[in-house]
């Protein structure tokens, strides 16, 4: 027996699980799924039934799977990351054609799929099978705690600080368009211990070698990576206080930026 | 948390106030009057919010006025991985809804600092929302400061139902026939044309300068031409001309195109615009 699709029936929760763990746990977004999670989160959705979970197998062993949710929209769309990319289109290919059949039975209108556009086999097949790709979905984002922001984004990253960049940073951070924006100025320290981001008060003095200015809404940019640093600078969105080194303060939000991409799937939009 | 920043909540508008004191039935009704019917059920709002593990009151936030809901903002905290290894506390924001009467009294604004400061004490260091693009230019990026974050998500989208490809086909139509030569040809020469598409009943499209009408082919009607092509051609015409361009060569290539009475219709409608 070879590759086969059916519908979801109890017991399939952990493979299901397991599969899309597999397949989106490198992107931005991602959820972690349990098998108790997911149960709430898909199968206990009101309007969805067992028929509207397809499963695709080869000998036995779950390779794909797709979640139909209101008004044609696919909630949950994966195929296993790991079959060679002949296999991966087959299987997305059979699990399109299961989805279609039983939207063509729900009478829906259309069939969306939401998938990253960056997975090229899935793209692909999506598009030879007819799909027409309309548009990306955005999410917006604010920072809300800049302060454990920057404390976690530097303890990934402050091993790539240069060794000749002072080890103070002083950030005067202005609100912007926000309208909550906690801290007004945060130091950075980086030691043997690791990165340190501290409030600070206005007034106090600190011997930093690097003081920035910049306001909320840019650092969301350039830690999104939506703002390249030269851009911010040129634009006079980031200034750097008289003896401020250009080149520190470049390599400082360097260690800020953010590239993975965020993909997230219908099932988890709020 | 310091005071920078902060709006106060004005004494004349009404108080945010946690959920405990309403019924899920005014929270969804208030929902359905602000989206047109379409938000949902009283199920589909316990399943997402009341039920959700974790829930709790403060979650759902409501200005009430004489015993009712005049707006309501919904919250969901939740761990949200920017790469991988590294997840922070992030809190989801959506089902917005303000009532008509009380829309312009800047209700949004102050909830959205009242809701920052108490997420902001439980440790969340992100705010994320899914809202359409006008919407998030006019609040979230204006008065919010917040960022639409470009993302390799896409939406792949294949019609299924001939009543919707009508209708999609009519729309298109409408925008084609407004272009000048296509208004003088259909002046001289309104066009009756039966659309096959590949997994699809046949579309009598009917075309004159003034109006154009779409329907499911009953057969009675005769047609000045008959044309065959493949769906994939009608889904790359609304993506980008190359695409449509590569698409159309394959279907030639591949035999998927046919037609009957297409020329002969060409050389009358040309003969009519030189006369």
């Amino acid at each position: 027996m070879g590759w086969t699709a059916r519908c979801f029936s109890e017991g399939d929760e952990e493979p299901l699980v397991r599969l899309w763990n597999d397949v989106y746990s490198e992107y931005g977004g991602f959820i972690p799924r349990t098998a108790a999670f997911w149960t709430q989160h898909i199968l206990e959705r009101p309007g969805i039934s067992p028929e509207d979970i397809v499963l695709i197998e080869y000998r036995g062993t779950v390779r794909g799977y797709g979640v139909l949710g209101r008004r044609g929209t696919v909630l949950e769309f994966a195929v296993d990351s790991r079959l060679s990319k002949r296999s991966r289109r087959r299987a997305c290919n059979l699990l399109i054609e299961a989805l279609e059949q039983r939207a063509r039975q729900r009478g829906e209108k259309y069939l969306n799929v939401v998938a990253p556009v960056v997975d090229r086999t899935i793209d692909q097949t999506l598009r030879n099978a007819d799909y027409a790709c309309t548009d990306r979905f955005g999410i917006g984002v604010g920072i809300l705690n800049a302060k454990r922001l920057l404390q976690m984004l530097l303890q990934r990253s402050a091993g790539r600080l240069p060794r000749d960049c002072p080890k103070t940073f002083s950030l005067e951070i202005q609100p912007g368009c926000y309208q909550v924006s906690p801290y007004d100025h945060l130091s950075i320290s980086f030691s043997k211990d690791g990165p340190v981001v501290d409030e600070r008060q206005r007034e106090s003095h600190i011997d930093s070698g690097c003081r920035i200015t910049i306001d909320l809404g840019t650092l969301t940019e350039v830690v999104f990576n939506h703002l390249s640093f030269d851009q911010a600078t040129r634009d006079k969105r980031i200034r750097l206080d008289d003896g401020s080194s250009y080149a520190d303060a470049e390599a400082f939000f360097s260690l800020l930026k953010i590239d993975a991409p965020l993909f997230w799937p219908p099932s988890d939009v709020f | 948390m310091p005071e920078s920043g902060q709006t106060a909540l004005r004494s004349q508008l009404p108080v945010l106030q946690d959920f405990s004191s309403l019924t899920a039935e005014k929270v969804v009704d208030l929902l359905n009057d602000c989206f047109r019917g379409k938000w949902g059920t009283v199920d589909y709002w316990k399943w997402k919010h009341s039920s959700r593990p974790g829930f709790r009151d403060r979650d759902v936030k409501v200005y009430i006025e004489d015993d009712e809901p005049i707006a309501s903002f919904h919250v969901k905290r939740t761990p949200f991985q920017l790469s991988p290894g590294l997840v922070v506390d992030a809190s989801m924001e959506g089902d917005i809804a303000v009532a008509p009467s009380h829309r312009g009294q800047r209700l949004i604004d102050d909830a959205h600092v009242a809701i920052g400061q108490e997420l902001f004490k439980d440790g969340v260091v992100l705010r994320i929302g899914w809202t359409s693009p006008e919407l998030f230019e006019r609040y979230y990026k204006k008065r919010f400061g917040h960022l639409m974050l470009s993302t390799p998500t896409k939406r792949y989208r294949k019609i299924l139902s001939t009543e919707h490809l009508t209708g999609v086909l009519r729309e298109a139509l409408e925008n084609t026939t407004q272009q000048t030569i296509v208004k003088r040809l259909l002046q001289r020469r309104p066009l009756q044309i039966v659309l096959v598409i590949s997994g699809f009943d046949p579309i009598m499209v009917s075309l004159s300068d003034s109006h154009v009408s779409c329907k499911i082919d009953s057969g009675a009607e005769p047609a000045d031409f008959s044309l065959s092509l493949p769906y994939g051609l009608v889904a790359a015409a609304r993506g980008r001309r190359l695409s449509l361009l590569r698409r159309i060569a394959i279907a030639i290539v591949r035999g998927e195109m046919r037609s009957r009475n297409l020329l002969r219709t060409l050389f009358r409608c040309l003969a009519d615009l030189v006369h």
